[in-house]
């Protein structure tokens, strides 16, 4: 038993740091029922600044720690409750989480550019001598964050208990009610996004000395708050705080364990994603409450783009992708066909970002096992065409299986399940046979189908021509099918579907399955194009960036994904500079938090000229005509 | 003097108005009755007066003071108290704490008692989730509210909605109480010869205009009913 005791003191420690930035969380979603995805990133911004000042203004510790912690994470949570969220009022919740996702690609962009990849180191903030306890050393450090932690969560628990706390509750169960019950809510909903804010950064500034500064792991560690978070339900704080020193005590055994298995490495940082999954999995229904916003009717009227077949569109861009090809150098090609396949990509997330309004977080990871799948198939010698079918469809299972557990729950934890699935995967999965296996880089022979050799880069950009067409005109032809019409139905109202007897688990599962099956393809052919993949190649994190993408060019709409393929893979291509690199998720975070509640994105600017009657539709205003009309009818009679 | 004073008023949701004009004067300590066929604009009326509907034009004056451009929860401390229809209750929160939020900081240390005092069907529930009780203990719940807050001016929206006759008698007991403590009540309901027991004065709204105003005793006559409610109510 003894010998487990150092790691229990390391778990308590750590599992107090999560415990802080998670309380920090539930507080915000508990008082405006916005879950916010950015949380990390908010408290990845206080650090680096806590880190500017002490380390390159050369000021006293206690004054960057107090500005860190007292100014810049409630200034954060200021801005994002009174400038991005009061917009978004009577928006559907999917819009409320693709904007907090958008926040944390645009924040974590930011500081990426600006301080550069790289870890950071400073001096301890705490003192790191050691005390004499049962035995074990336990550091002032270790015991310091162990109490603070303690002393956040009581103070929390007993605020709640108070009139202000029992209020705040009341304001986010019924904002209009509590209004008439004399309860300014705004300003106690700005009050809980300031101290969620504070909170974050504070966690920041504790994990600092442990880890150094560097924006992908301080927004990534942040985020492990989430399993702890979903252990209280989102809502409850002591279940929080007890799930944070588990899962912080388990996490440290757990390395302990691993030191044998390479293999499992992964595991110990991997634990709180593993937790969350769980959490989610295992939950019945009912058990965790969304908070529904009050949502306007005439905003899901946006899903109108996308009713009608593009035929003329798809026809237009064909004519155009075979005319161009003609004058392309081949790296100009290259990059063509990869424009190709991220137009599928696109496409097939945008059956769920746009039409069934799911914000799923892991598309990344259908690619990825698409690109390993075809490789060990292809290794097998199974010809390329019946390779590449079998890719997709072994996406089809693993997509059920990420899915079904989640969407019976609800949208925001769709979006939280499927943003643990991919930093799982990539920890845990991308090592192992399942898909890319060790450091291992697996190749990738372009294939020669029916006689006819595909290596050229302009015989493969015809052959991806081919397949990513195909894969459009069934996105389209969904979208336009009665099972589209379902789940756009399905996003304006859960309850009316309930009642003409439609299930809603059913056709959203049979989309987010089709949207794995495309984009398990769109592996196939990344992977072949590139010729090898690693696992480096396909990161988790880049799932976020491609929703960012997507709401900002158009979600709903053919048009959108081609928009979103040029801006994501051909403007870089096209101006090859590392500054645009660089800055290009923040461009793309700040794009979707702007265009997030628009009529369909940038395509919808272009819509709204071609098709004039669409976009009055979309406001709402030919309803109104009608009854006009009517009127005007009946009074004459 | 008045004590709400409403002059022209225009209101309405999105590009759809509701109320097309209305004048509506409550004196103090006066129960009116607000009458209507659906869709005629009492709720938009009553939402408007306690601020969850914004004014569009007219004059809004509670106490002498113009209201029109305050928020809700202003409107609360002038004491103004809208109970809106159908079940005006936090659901998860219990019904103690339901109380406490009703209850301004002064009197949260007695709200508990004044409330049991009036419902004592509330006093074995406290603990209890407020979506836990019934239909008529969670609109005795919401008419606390009217109790604990001592504003001069209620506004009750259907409060017998949906509820056994039996409780509708001790839902407008109460109601009759707070008349009886002199304050000032706007009452819609559509228990129409109830709600004219109660009456001082009746207003009729009739898409989105005032289509009749007078004393109780002059709806008698059948011809305000038979042409806006129809004559069957009653």
């Amino acid at each position: 038993m003894s010998s487990y005791l150092p790691y229990i003191v390391i778990g308590l420690a750590s599992g107090s740091v999560y415990a802080i930035a998670a309380m920090g969380l539930v507080v915000t979603y508990k008082t405006s029922g916005v879950f916010n995805f950015a949380h990390g990133a908010v408290g990845m911004a206080a650090t680096f600044v806590f880190y500017s000042l002490r380390v390159d203004l050369g000021l006293p510790t206690w004054i960057a720690g107090v500005t860190a912690v007292l100014v810049v994470g409630p200034g954060l949570g200021l801005l994002i409750d009174r400038v991005l969220l009061r917009r978004l009022v009577g928006a559907p919740s999917s819009t409320y989480l693709v904007v907090s996702v958008a926040l944390l690609v645009a924040l974590q962009g930011f500081f990426l550019a600006v301080y550069r990849i790289g870890i950071r180191r400073m001096a301890p903030i705490l003192p790191s001598s050691s005390f004499r306890l049962l035995g074990v050393n336990v550091g002032w450090d270790q015991a310091s964050v162990v109490l603070i932690a303690a002393a956040v969560g009581g103070a929390l628990f007993l605020f709640f208990r108070t009139r202000l706390g029992v209020l705040t509750r009341a304001v986010v169960e019924e904002p209009g009610l509590a209004q008439l019950a004399g309860i300014n809510g705004g300003l106690l909903t700005t009050a809980s996004w300031m101290l969620g804010g504070a909170l974050a950064a504070l966690a920041g500034v504790l994990l600092t000395p442990e880890l150094g500064v560097d924006a992908v792991i301080l927004t990534l560690l942040v985020v492990q708050a989430f399993g702890a978070a979903a252990v209280g339900r989102l809502v409850n704080l002591p279940r929080t705080y007890c799930g944070a020193l588990v899962i912080g005590i388990l996490a440290a055994l757990s390395t302990r364990f691993v030191v044998d298995y390479p293999s499992l490495q992964g595991i110990p940082s991997s634990l709180p994603f593993i937790v969350l999954f769980a959490v989610l999995v295992l939950s019945g229904r009912g058990t965790f409450v969304e908070f529904a916003q009050d949502q306007t009717p005439q905003r899901t009227a946006a899903a109108l783009a996308g009713r009608r077949f593009p035929g003329r569109l798809l026809l237009l861009l064909t004519i155009g992708a075979l005319a161009a090809q003609g004058q392309m150098s081949s790296s100009r090609l290259i990059t063509a066909t990869t424009v190709l396949i991220y137009v599928l990509v696109f496409s097939s997330l945008g059956l769920l970002v746009g039409l069934s309004r799911q914000v799923s977080l892991c598309h990344v990871v259908f690619v990825a096992f698409g690109a390993s799948t075809i490789a060990r198939l292809l290794d097998t010698g199974t010809p390329y065409p019946v390779a590449l079918v079998v890719t997709g469809l072994a996406m089809v299972p693993l997509g059920a299986l990420v899915a079904i557990p989640a969407i019976r729950l609800s949208g925001l934890f769709l979006a939280l399940a499927t943003f643990a699935f991919g930093v799982l995967a990539q920890g845990l999965l991308y090592p192992t046979v399942v898909a890319f296996g060790g450091r291992a880089v697996l190749t990738i022979r372009r294939p020669t189908v029916l006689g006819i050799d595909f290596a050229s880069p302009r015989a493969f950009y015809l052959l991806t021509l081919g397949v990513v067409l195909a894969g459009v005109v069934a996105v389209e032809l969904v979208r336009v099918s009665r099972l589209g019409r379902l789940l756009r139905a399905l996003g304006d109202s859960p309850t009316a579907m309930h009642s003409l007897g439609v299930d809603p688990l059913v056709p959203r599962v049979l989309v987010f399955c089709l949207a794995a099956f495309l984009a398990g393809i769109t592996g196939a052919l990344l992977g072949t194009l590139t010729t090898s993949v690693n696992a480096q190649t396909f990161n988790s994190f880049q799932s976020l960036i491609w929703v960012t993408v997507l709401v900002a060019a158009g979600p709903f709409s053919l048009g959108g994904a081609v928009i979103a393929a040029l801006l994501l893979v051909w403007l870089p291509a096209l101006v090859t500079s590392p500054t645009v690199i660089q800055w290009q998720p923040v461009a793309f975070g700040l794009a979707a938090i702007l265009l997030a509640q628009s009529h369909n994105g940038l395509a919808g600017w272009a819509d709204r000229r071609r098709w004039p009657d669409v976009a009055r539709l979309a406001q709402g205003s030919e309803w109104r005509l009608g009854s006009v009309r009517g009127r005007e009818r009946l009074e004459g009679a | 003097m008045a004590l709400l004073e409403v002059r022209n008023l225009r209101a309405g949701y999105g590009r759809t108005e509701v109320l097309h004009g209305v004048d509506f004067i409550v004196p103090p300590a006066a129960t009116v009755v607000l009458l209507g066929p659906n869709g005629a604009g009492k709720t938009t009326l009553l939402h408007t007066v306690a601020g969850l509907v914004p004014v569009r034009s007219g004059d809004l004056t509670f106490n002498g003071a113009s209201i029109a451009g305050t928020p809700a929860y202003r409107r609360v401390r002038d004491g103004i108290c809208l109970i809106p229809e159908g079940r005006g209750v936090f659901r998860h929160l219990t019904v103690g704490e339901n109380l406490l939020v009703s209850a301004g900081p002064e009197q949260a240390a007695t709200a508990v008692d004044q409330a049991v005092a009036i419902f004592p069907a509330l006093r074995d529930r406290l603990r209890l989730e407020a979506g836990a009780l019934s239909g008529g203990q969670q609109q005795m719940l919401a008419l606390a509210r009217a109790f604990l807050t001592q504003a001069p001016l209620i506004l009750c929206d259907e409060p017998s909605i949906g509820l056994a006759p039996v409780v509708i008698d001790e839902l407008l007991e109460a109601i009759g109480t707070l008349r009886r403590a002199g304050r000032s009540l706007v009452l819609v309901e559509q228990y129409v010869q109830r709600a004219l027991d109660l009456a001082d004065y009746v207003y009729i709204l009739s898409k989105g205009v005032v289509a009749f105003v007078g004393e109780p005793a002059e709806c008698d006559s059948g011809t305000v009913f038979a042409q806006y409610l129809g004559a069957s109510h009653g």
